[in-house]
């Protein structure tokens, strides 16, 4: 390990222990809580954006069904809390291997179904029997109310979600899948077996946001569909993701750390402008930073390889 | 039950004509281009909304609006044009880049809707002193009967425009071998922006029709037609201008007939499903011929 590598690991490990002592610090709970939320979103955003090039513009679904699922579980059938949300992941998983049939399809056609497919569950979760779901209403989740618990469950999915991403870009599967975003015809010529490996990368990706959704909704102790299914979920992950850097490891963090922290500043004193200035965040990035930060400084400075990559 | 469905049927085939409009303009930008306009639908609130301003100002009723709508968006999208085509056809992924731009611009006009004009909703007064045609046992809605005689109308000064005419012709070059249009000479940029400012022409004529089929308009439907374009542009085959029409016409009679059979809520679940469906078993479209799967 260089210096830079030390430097690197003692600063995350640094991070970590500080959102360890936060509800000890008199700074304000939910602004960690959702800050390692975007993390994991953007972490596991770019396990298929980022290493396998499939756009998911319906990734809402899935934190949508893990809010659902876990609320469900515990308001109807009362399952407690650490089991249900348990059970939202592996709903979460199911339900990316039942839609795993469109990753056939490549490009803007995969990203368009997908969102389809996002709104077709937001209308159908709000339709359930009203015992369910309670409608447009939603479930209020009140008797299970536990903040600080459910802070560092988020804690912990974070740093598995990190790992999990820092683990993919070292291991076979992680080259496999950077082969098939670059050619897929080429990697299947090669002997890679694309759609086994971009199937596992899929179920991944869908496992955390799942688990994600379902810790959230014991945050904020209350699930609706607008809330749950709203597209605006799927627009800041990409856009946090993107703009740390997708395909690296440190990007996502980065990007969600500093953009949420960004988000939230505009948020609290122009609310109005919120829309307005994220919008023109991601025409802004898109056109001139497609590589976001780690991407481009990768490209400036190649000896940072092993820090970011 | 039968002047139901024959009143579902006929609607159908009037929003039909109007939804076929939509993914026209749609369409055209995505076929000369390979940009996928994801603003489509808050571009058509924008006018819509201009075509209430205008309606408040010099009290023109929707029809009357078009004329001033139109120039405005032929030069905004001239403008678009000249802002980021370059930019999107250099990047790594045209089509996914184009996507989401348009989606980032989709949020700016919705923001730029809410700050000038409000959330509440708005409406334009209908113009016309009768508000339904009875022949028989049938309504006939007259805003909607008018608003798809001029999507009609549109449509086949379109038509003529591709099929019969030079630059026309040029624009089913680009449609057809990119590469090879510029090796005969033909100016794919000029051509482009000229394509950018028809499209948003569309669109204007489009969101003005809005206030006349619909009595409220509001900042957030614009995803609503956004969803509606792309739908009927894959039904039609994305690229295949006309075939938009066929779409529109196959998606407007599901979702009327489908009406008449479910609850109103789920309605929308039928455009998703065709669209879903769509995808996934014919990805050309029903007229298209250029296969995208691997």
């Amino acid at each position: 390990m260089g210096r830079h590598s030390v430097l690197a690991w003692a600063s995350i490990a640094a991070g970590v222990v500080f959102l360890f002592v936060v509800p000890l610090l008199p700074v304000s709970l939910p602004y960690f809580f959702y800050m390692m939320f975007w993390i994991t979103m953007a972490c596991a955003f770019n396990i298929i954006y980022g290493f396998v090039g499939y756009l998911p513009f319906g990734y809402v679904m899935f934190y949508g069904v893990g809010t659902y699922v876990t609320a469900v579980l515990w308001s109807r059938f009362h399952i407690p809390i650490p089991a249900a949300i348990l059970a939202s992941g592996c709903i979460g998983t199911a339900l990316a291997l039942a839609v795993a049939p469109t990753l056939r399809l490549r490009g803007i056609y995969f990203a368009i179904v997908n969102f389809a497919m996002a709104m077709v569950l937001r209308i159908l979760v709000a339709n359930l029997p009203f015992e369910w779901s309670g409608g447009s209403f939603g479930i209020t989740l009140s008797r299970a109310y536990r903040p600080l618990t459910s802070y560092y469950f988020m804690l912990g999915l974070m740093v598995l979600s990190a790992l999990t991403v820092l683990w993919l870009s070292r291991s076979r599967l992680g080259v496999a899948l950077r082969c098939i975003r670059d050619d897929a015809a080429a990697a299947s010529v090669l002997g890679i077996n694309v759609p086994a490996n971009r199937l596992k990368a899929w179920m991944i990706a869908a496992a955390i946001p799942s688990v994600a959704g379902g810790i959230e909704a014991w945050f904020t102790a209350i699930v609706d569909p607008a809330t749950s299914f709203n597209m605006m979920v799927t627009a800041k992950t990409i856009v946090y993701a993107m703009f740390g850097g997708l395909g690296t490891v440190i990007g996502p963090v980065f990007g969600a750390v500093f953009m949420y922290g960004l988000d939230d500043f505009i948020w609290g004193r122009f609310p109005v402008l919120n829309l307005l200035v994220l919008g023109l965040m991601i025409v802004f990035l898109i056109l001139f930073m497609p590589r976001g930060i780690a991407g481009t400084a990768l490209r400036k400075w190649p000896g940072l390889g092993q820090l970011v990559k | 039950m039968h002047e139901l469905l024959l009143m579902a049927v006929i609607s159908g085939i009037l929003m039909g004509i109007i939804y076929g409009l939509i993914g026209i303009g749609m369409n055209i930008l995505y076929g000369v281009m390979r940009i996928v306009n994801f603003a489509h639908g808050e571009f058509m609130m924008l006018g819509a909304y201009m075509a209430f301003t205008l309606n408040r100002l010099w009290g023109l009723n929707s029809l009357e609006s078009i004329f001033v709508v139109l120039p405005l968006f032929f030069i905004l999208g001239l403008l678009l044009h000249a802002l980021f085509y370059e930019r999107i056809q250099q990047s790594d992924d045209p089509e996914i880049a184009s996507f989401l731009t348009f989606f980032g611009i989709s949020l700016v006009i919705t923001s730029v809707i809410l700050l000038i004009w409000k959330a509440d909703p708005r409406g334009v007064p209908f113009p016309f002193s009768r508000v339904s045609w009875i022949i028989g046992p049938v309504f006939l809605p007259l805003g909607r009967l008018i608003s798809a005689g001029v999507c009609a109308l549109a449509i086949g000064i379109i038509s003529v425009f591709l099929y019969r005419t030079y630059t026309g012709k040029a624009v089913r070059a680009i449609i057809e071998n990119r590469d090879a249009v510029s090796i005969l000479g033909i100016d794919v940029r000029r051509v482009s922006a000229l394509v950018f400012g028809i499209g948003l022409s569309i669109v204007a004529i489009t969101g003005c029709l809005v206030t006349l089929s619909f009595p409220a308009i509001t900042p957030v439907q614009g995803q609503t037609y956004t969803t509606i374009a792309f739908l009927v542009i894959v039904l039609g085959g994305l690229g295949t201008p006309l075939g938009a029409l066929l779409g529109g016409l196959v998606y407007g009679l599901a979702e009327s007939v489908s009406s008449v059979f479910m609850p109103v809520a789920l309605s929308p679940v039928v455009a998703f499903v065709i669209l879903i469906l769509m995808v996934m078993v014919r990805p050309q479209g029903l007229l298209g011929k250029v296969s995208t799967r691997i």
